[in-house]
């Protein structure tokens, strides 16, 4: 017999080792300590206690490879230690990466033999459950289905078994003799979590064999005994040699959390056995997906909802259109005070779907049109906003009456904060008709036109609906106006041009002409002047250098536009023109103020009280005086020191001056000086 | 005195909407509008031949209160007699697992409860429309016999068929629009709830608004029953006071049928909004000379006339079997045009 050196007889010998195998003793002592239990007669006996203690050590640490799982099973099996000592060994059986299948089937074939007492063969089967996601090959496991079905019988062992059916059922498992006997057994133990757990699975597959109906949120499986939290600590430990874990499985039933209009849904599971393993796998699948039966969990769960757009059956887009009728229109009660969760959480999905759809629900759009006129701006904002901006590419007289003109009514009475979203939301808007509404459209027109089915539009809408004959141009050009007017009223309404409103406003602006870059779909609204004058005068340095960068980038689109043949540019080329020389003469040429047959600014008189009160009021907002700039250009001065005896060198001064501009480029005024360099000729 | 506007919804929208666009569908305008003209004849191409059992199902129909529910199109319903035979064990089974909350329960397995899933003859008039369909629940009584808890039956009678744009194969579909339901509150809802789940539709409960209520009463008041002569035409509005909950309005079945006539163009098959404006003005003139109520300005939430009576909240009674056609047409009219409302 092998006399096996614990760690703690060897420490005398060599001490240095002995503290390594202290902390993690090495696989060639774990199969000694293996060799020592398989030839143990006496449990209580010294090496035994030691072995065990070594194998538990080294499991807790980093766990055991596969083979030593296999040894172990096997000497848990033949029972020849005591109870209590096996049992420290079932809690030793942690996977270093994966568990062979052959140790599972082992365990079963112990568990059959006898010799285990039913305490321990619960043990066992809550460990295999413990460690499912950890076995290797699966397939195996579910071949011994119909043996693991006959624990059921046993009182201690079934909640187990249970579990473990549930983790390894497939549709062909689900056989009237099984379900029979399973309700046999809740006839004689009651209704126990665990068979209503199976049993509810069973109806998922088979629905036409088996009814049940389980209490709201019921957990139907026993918590596993501290075996997950001891395999998370030891897959922490060995992460970084192996792949990240499984991710968890939530074993309640998902529907029961948040329930639209009825609790029961059935659905018919369609993928293969071992799941997906490439794209064109993934492809294949989706074309030849079975739409569940339910349109609710389709719309309730996000995966389900890709149905929406891969599948082929248009019956599903008839039972949505009737399922949302009723929840939009035929509940509004819903929509009223009270009933504000429910509301919530239909609108919610309703703009998950609508979002990931990317484009408006035809039901939804109807529904908006109504629940509009009754907004107060306040309930379900940001949902009704999100809807809003995926409003379908319709005639802009439509979206106006039903859209705008509500949304605007609501401007003028709130809150800057909201006048801002809304700024935002018009904006999404615009760039959404622009991007995918009229490419969507032009697309649909030509099919119907062509009439060819075989003619796949690169974006194509989901609802088959039919074309309608609008100019698409002409609707985008309108509402881009439109949304013009409203800056002009939210500035009206906030006569300090708040930097927060002005940050919008030019937002819009800006994404306007990255269309033309990004997109190259061109959509030319010039700012009005009530923008432009609000950003040359304002305090705020953000808006003068913002709105100097759009100018300079609209004549870029403007002079690369000319190129093109048929685009009407002359009154565009004539409003730049005055702006681009009104900012010019405030800037820099130090000629604000004076009405010029170009200015589109200064045409209106200054009232006589101002320009009495002021010296020299054109030169209040030259650069080196602007209000929004003091103080940088007094810090440029500060650090100039002696070289700059006089401010106004800046402009004189050509040395002077393109480091004052290189300057306001470092503070991030880029926009400022790319216009100067554009528009003025710097001698 | 103030005329009532039975033409529903305000109407000014359209003004300001360029031409092109008040000509397309309404789909475009939050306003939902209530049709100008009614038909009272129907389209029935011809006339069934009527069996035995159809004529003891209409007998079955009448003097009888009925809930009735609007169901938007069934899928992948069936009529062969196996399919019914299944809805009917899975109903059964089902109604048994909600009782037994926590307890499987095997379809086809037997208990007291006994469902019935059958076609019930003699509603269809028009050979577009589907059969109508009758559930039946039993359980036994304490006294040794069976006791009907809840009967409904899902019907179509002269269904439009566009009116539902199935744009979809419209195989997959059946529609019938009108379930009338009869018994315990309880079995009500767990019918609905399986067949809302197993055909994947929605069904909620069809009211009627005053408006309706008072093109049902122009359009039924002025016939006269002779399987029940006694029966007045009655009105009951409902008075925001809590002394005086409602008023009823009653009038004898030969003077409402007199000023009907008066009132409508016999020669014609179709009702317009301007005969029930009027009819029901002429009503609340007589009203008001007398009692100095205005009775325009109240709601009118119940009406009874020779062949049916009806409630706002969706109730229903029939009192002639001759008339059970026409009045099962208009519901199923009405039911359509509110699952189509949107």
């Amino acid at each position: 017999m092998k006399r096996v050196t614990s760690p703690k007889a060897s420490s005398s010998k060599r001490p240095r080792k002995s503290q390594d195998s202290q902390k993690a003793p090495t696989i060639d002592s774990v199969h000694e300590a293996l060799d020592c239990l398989e030839s143990a007669t006496k449990t209580r006996s010294l090496p035994v206690q030691l072995s065990v203690d070594l194998i538990e050590r080294t499991a807790r640490s980093e766990g055991l490879p596969g083979d030593i799982l296999i040894t172990l099973v096997d000497i848990i099996g033949r029972r020849k230690l005591s109870e209590a000592v096996c049992r420290r060994l079932i809690r030793s059986l942690l996977p270093f990466d994966i568990i062979p299948i052959i140790a599972v089937l082992k365990t079963i074939s112990w568990m059959g033999v006898g010799n285990t007492s039913i305490a321990l063969q619960a043990e066992l089967m809550r460990w295999i459950v413990a460690v499912y996601d950890h076995i290797d090959q699966k397939e195996d496991l579910h071949s011994i289905y119909g043996i693991i079905f006959h624990y059921l019988e046993c009182d201690i062992v079934s909640p187990f078994a249970c579990h473990l059916l549930y983790l390894l059922t497939r549709k062909e498992d689900v056989l009237p003799f099984r379900i029979r006997r399973v309700i046999t057994l809740q006839s004689k133990v009651g209704a126990q979590p665990y068979l209503t757990g199976l049993l509810t699975l069973y109806k998922t597959y088979r629905p036409d064999l088996v009814v049940i109906q389980p209490k709201q949120k019921q957990k139907f499986f026993r918590s596993l005994g501290g075996w997950d939290s001891l395999i998370k600590e030891v897959k922490s430990r060995t992460l970084h040699i192996l792949a990240p874990s499984v991710p968890e499985i939530q074993y309640t039933m998902a529907h029961q959390e948040e329930d639209l209009v009825r609790p029961e849904i059935q659905y018919q599971p369609v993928l293969g056995k071992n799941g997906i393993k490439t794209f064109q796998e993934l492809q294949s699948l989706l074309e030849n997906l079975k739409p569940p039966n339910g349109i609710l969990s389709v719309l309730r769960s996000p995966a389900r909802r890709i149905i929406l757009t891969s599948c082929t059956d248009r019956t599903l887009l008839v039972r949505m259109k009737f399922l949302l009728r009723v929840l939009l229109f035929d509940e509004p009660f819903h929509f009223a005070e009270g009933k504000k969760r429910r509301g919530k959480h239909i609108l919610r999905t309703l703009t998950d779907i609508t979002e990931e759809l990317q484009e408006g629900i035809p039901e939804v759009e109807s529904f908006l049109m109504h629940y509009l006129q009754v907004w107060n701006g306040l309930q379900w904002r940001s949902s009704v906003l999100t809807l809003i901006s995926r409003w379908p590419l319709r005639p802009f007289v439509e979206l106006k009456e039903f859209v705008l003109k509500p949304v605007h009514k609501l401007l003028c009475s709130s809150s800057l904060e909201f006048q801002c979203s809304i700024l935002e939301c018009l904006t999404q808007l615009c760039k959404n008709w622009a991007v995918v509404e009229l490419p969507r459209y032009k697309q649909a027109k030509m099919r119907q036109e062509t009439n060819v089915d075989e003619y796949v539009p690169v974006i194509s809408s989901v609802f088959d609906q039919e074309v309608e004959e609008l100019d698409e141009e002409e609707c985008l050009m309108e509402l881009a106006a439109y949304i013009g007017h409203i800056c002009v009223t939210a500035l009206m309404l906030n006569p300090t041009s708040p930097p927060l409103l002005m940050y919008h406003i030019l937002r819009f602006y800006h994404m306007t002409v990255d269309l033309y870059y990004t997109h190259d779909t061109t959509l030319l609204a010039l700012p009005a002047a009530p923008v432009v004058y609000s950003s040359l005068f304002s305090n705020n340095v953000f808006c003068l250098s913002e709105m100097c960068r759009l100018i300079t980038r609209y004549r870029g689109m403007i002079q690369s536009l000319k190129q093109r043949t048929g685009v009407q540019l002359q009154r565009h080329i004539d409003e730049l023109n005055g702006y681009i020389l009104d900012i010019s003469n405030t800037i820099w040429r130090n000629k604000a103020f004076k009405p010029e047959s170009e200015s589109v600014l200064f045409k209106v008189p200054i009232p006589a009280s101002i320009s009495h009160s002021i010296d020299n009021p054109s030169e209040t907002f030259l650069l080196l005086y602007h209000p929004a700039l003091t103080a940088i250009t007094q810090n440029f001065l500060k650090k100039a020191g002696d070289r700059v005896q006089h401010p106004k060198q800046v402009i004189s001064d050509r040395a002077v001056r393109s480091a004052y501009l290189q300057y306001l480029s470092s503070h991030y005024m880029s926009g400022i000086t790319d216009f100067l360099q554009t528009f003025i000729k710097m001698s | 005195m103030k005329q009532r506007n039975f033409d529903s919804t305000p109407q000014v929208r359209s003004e300001f909407l360029p031409v092109s666009s008040r000509a397309r569908s309404y789909r475009h305008t939050p306003y939902s509008k209530t049709p100008r003209v009614r038909n009272l004849t129907g389209r029935a191409e011809e006339t069934i031949e009527s069996t035995e059992q159809a004529a003891s199902n209409l007998k079955g129909l009448v003097n009888k209160t009925w809930r009735i529910y609007k169901v938007s199109p069934l899928f992948q319903f069936d009529y062969s007699p196996s399919s019914l035979r299944l809805y009917s064990r899975l109903l059964k089974a089902q109604l048994e697992a909600k009782e037994t909350q926590g307890y499987g329960v095997m379809v086809g397995s037997s208990n007291s409860i006994k469902t019935c899933f059958s076609v019930y003859e003699g509603l269809t008039s028009l050979k577009g429309d589907s059969e109508a369909v009758e559930i039946k629940i039993q359980v036994a009584s304490k006294t040794g016999g069976e006791k009907e808890v809840f009967c409904g039956i899902l019907c179509c009678v002269e269904g439009s068929e566009d009116a539902l744009d199935l744009l979809a194969d419209s195989k997959s579909f059946t529609q019938l629009p009108v379930l009338l339901t009869k018994g315990q509150v309880s079995f009500t809802y767990k019918v609905l709830d399986f067949i809302q789940t197993k055909f994947d539709c929605v069904a909620t409960p069809l009211v009627f608004t005053p408006l309706e209520l008072g093109w049902m009463i122009s359009m039924w008041a002025g016939i006269l029953n002779e399987e029940r002569p006694n029966r007045s035409v009655q009105l009951v509005y409902s008075v925001p006071l809590k002394q005086l909950q409602s008023i009823t309005y009653n009038i004898k079945q030969e003077s409402a049928h007199k000023i009907w006539n008066c009132i409508h163009d016999q020669s014609s098959d179709e009702m317009n909004v301007e005969e029930v404006t009027a009819f029901l003005g002429s009503l609340e003139r007589h009203f008001h000379t007398i009692f100095g109520i205005d009775l325009a300005h109240l709601c009118l939430k119940e009406i009874a006339t020779p062949p049916a009576a009806a409630h706002t909240s969706g109730k229903l009674k029939i009192f002639s079997t001759a008339m059970i056609h026409k009045i099962l047409r208009h519901i199923t009219c009405l039911s359509q045009e509110a699952l189509q409302r949107s």
